[in-house]
């Protein structure tokens, strides 16, 4: 088992350059996920890893070792592709023995390991068939066999589930969760699926065109975003974000965004006369407010509660709770609340929100609101 | 619906077979004259040393031919899939060979090949006049002669085949490879080779096939010399009916070929074709 570690890892394409100076850690044992859109360079990372595509700048070290001038067969990893990637003319026997076959390991070791891998993925009876005679979540399994089976120090997964289906992806997440608590081997995930990063991260890096746009424990990246492009992209439905303007005055942060306007209590220092940060030393400028659906409730309101009043667009029924779409002072506003069954679209209600559930951005940077 | 696709293939194809069928039953001079020998002409074809040697010498090269095509379209193919500078022009530059009628490419290699204003001897000796070699009057020169003209000319077919066969082969199939521990040749020998079998047994079918009936290259370069050393199955019969005018033994000789040619190609298609053809039931 080892650790990962990245040292400004730059990668350049020609002249685009899709990875801008990535550093992190990995600890031995930990589950990492890299968390993007699509195109944000989280699979050239993985592959930089791998040892598959050269990065331009930077090192990559596993397990202390830095492994620069060592080539992808030598780095003791194990991948797990997109599309499977199995050898479409083996058996998943064969599939599974491939690696260790090249390796020259003894027969019988190969054999104990097979056994002892198709156990635990529960797929011994598909060992005598060709991949195509599979269907996806079980040639996925055998993807899983073919990485665990060799027992790496390091495991790189590039978005594994993203051709299951939904109910398969939902129950191979939580098989994967246990997989890696019973191996204990470190774990990188590649993946744009903001839940299954939640659910299976240590840690997660969000990452957009080719930066590292905040890393932490999921449950930092969702309470404290580090950025408008994270608070947007974590959440289901994702966070409202108004971009606006701000002004302050001697108690209060004034926002405006169009014709919505929220007073938030802001003081400007702390206790002890200091800035409780830097962005905000300027009195006025730009900013972007956001609120979680899930934090905006239709309850009375209480003192240290924000409320407006808006009109429902839509309600999204989705029996356990429901989506509201709401258009409040000209601005669109989703919530996310328990089913409200009186509530029909062109109602007028009044929404509302703890002030300390808001999020408040300047110059791109989250500023954390004083806690009230 | 089908009547009109019938109509064609019994008109171009059928009848021509059944008639040179019963041409070779008759004797070998046409006209009215002429008598019915039943398969005497097959008979006779069994007993003819002059074709059991054109026999021995088609399918040596056939065999040769096949062989060396196939080696030097898997290399051409690999090249070609790499991606390098320029890759466009050398991909087109390859095929230059396939593109030039056999007749031309024929002709050009008898003047490369000829014995005093050849390329190939002037490049070897130079002003060593002395020195030049009559590459096409040995026998065992000239027929490696027309089997390097035949592998020039047609390995860039082969090769556009397995380079087919090469570009489905997904990337990700080489990076699980490598990610695996296989080595270049390893990746080679065990994921490249096993997946282009279907492209390489596609290119031996087409090439057996296509080598078995060569006639122009021979007609061209060496007619069938020095002595028979390279006179092919296909050549023997033209000379036959039409030097000899020889009609109706002649016919047997295509006959025989063609028969022959049928019995290969269901060969292959009941046995590499169906390979190819299906899948395996799940």
């Amino acid at each position: 088992m080892a650790g990962l570690e990245l040292q400004h890892i730059e990668k350049t394409f020609g002249r685009t350059r899709v990875l801008h100076d990535v550093s992190f850690e990995v600890g031995d044992g930990k589950f990492f996920v890299l968390l993007g859109p699509s195109g944000c360079g989280k699979s050239t990372l993985l592959r930089i890893i791998a040892g598959l595509e050269p990065q331009t700048r930077g090192s990559v070290h596993i397990g202390g070792r830095c492994v620069d001038d060592v080539s992808s067969p030598d780095r003791d990893i194990a991948m797990v592709f997109q599309h499977y990637a199995l050898y479409p003319h083996l058996t998943v026997r064969e599939n599974l023995a491939f690696g260790l076959k090249m390796r020259r390991e003894p027969k019988p070791v190969i054999e104990a390991r097979i056994a002892e891998t198709s156990t635990l993925l529960e797929i011994h009876d598909l060992l005598g068939r060709k991949p195509r005679e599979l269907s996806g979540g079980q040639q996925q399994r055998v993807a899983m066999g073919r990485a665990i089976v060799r027992k790496p120090t390091l495991f790189l997964f590039d978005e594994p589930l993203s051709n299951l289906d939904a109910r398969l992806r939902t129950s191979m997440r939580v098989e994967l969760k246990k997989l890696h608590r019973r191996l204990g081997t470190t774990m990188v995930y590649v993946t744009h699926d903001q839940a299954e990063a939640m659910t299976l991260g240590h840690t997660i890096a969000v990452m957009n065109r080719g930066r590292i746009q905040q890393i932490g424990r999921p449950e930092q990246i969702y309470h404290e975003p580090a950025n408008p492009f994270v608070a947007g992209f974590i959440g289901n439905p994702p966070m409202n974000l108004f971009d606006g303007s701000f002004r302050l005055d001697q108690r209060d942060l004034e926002f405006r965004a169009g014709d919505l306007t929220l007073r938030v209590p802001f003081q400007t220092h702390d206790r002890r006369g200091r800035p409780p940060c830097r962005p905000e030393c300027a009195d006025s400028g730009s900013a972007t407010l956001g609120i979680r659906p899930e934090d905006v409730t239709f309850d009375l309101p209480g003192s240290q509660h924000v409320t407006i009043a808006g009109t429902i667009d839509l309600i999204e029924n989705l029996g356990g709770d429901a989506v509201v779409y709401l258009i409040v002072q000209g601005q669109p506003l989703v919530a996310r609340t328990s089913p409200l069954p009186t509530l029909r679209a062109g109602d007028s209600v009044t929404a509302h929100w703890p002030m300390d559930k808001l999020h408040l951005f300047i110059n791109e940077q989250r500023v954390p609101l004083p806690s009230l | 619906m089908a009547f009109p696709a019938l109509t064609f293939v019994a008109v171009f194809s059928l009848y021509p077979a059944m008639d040179s069928f019963l041409l070779s039953l008759y004797s070998d001079f046409p006209g009215p004259e002429r008598s019915f020998v039943g398969f005497g002409h097959y008979a006779e074809l069994l007993q003819d040393p002059v074709a059991h040697q054109a026999f021995i010498v088609t399918l040596g090269f056939v065999l040769l031919s096949t062989i060396l095509e196939l080696l030097m379209g898997t290399g051409i193919a690999l090249v070609v899939h790499e991606r390098f500078r320029g890759r466009g022009w050398v991909r087109a530059a390859v095929l230059i060979p396939w593109a030039i009628p056999t007749v031309v490419a024929s002709q050009m290699w008898r003047f490369l090949l000829n014995d005093q204003y050849g390329a190939i001897n002037a490049i070897l000796f130079g002003d060593r006049v002395n020195a030049y070699i009559p590459w096409l009057a040995d026998p065992w020169m000239a027929f490696g002669a027309i089997v390097l003209a035949d592998v020039w000319k047609t390995s860039s077919f082969t090769g556009l085949l397995v380079l087919a066969g090469l570009q489905v082969i997904p990337e990700e199939t080489y990076d699980a490879a490598r990610v695996d521990g296989a080595t270049a040749w390893q990746r080679f020998r065990h994921i490249t080779l096993p997946l282009l079998k279907p492209a390489l047994l596609t290119a031996l079918l087409f090439r057996t096939i296509d080598a078995f009936r060569v006639f122009d290259l021979v007609f061209v370069m060496t007619q069938g010399g020095p002595g028979d050393a390279t006179q092919v199955i296909q050549f023997y019969g033209y000379k036959t009916l039409f030097t000899e005018g020889r009609m109706g033994y002649g016919t047997t000789i295509s006959v025989t070929v063609f028969v022959a040619m049928a019995i290969l190609s269901l060969f292959y298609v009941r046995t590499v074709g169906s390979k190819l053809l299906q899948r395996e039931p799940a």
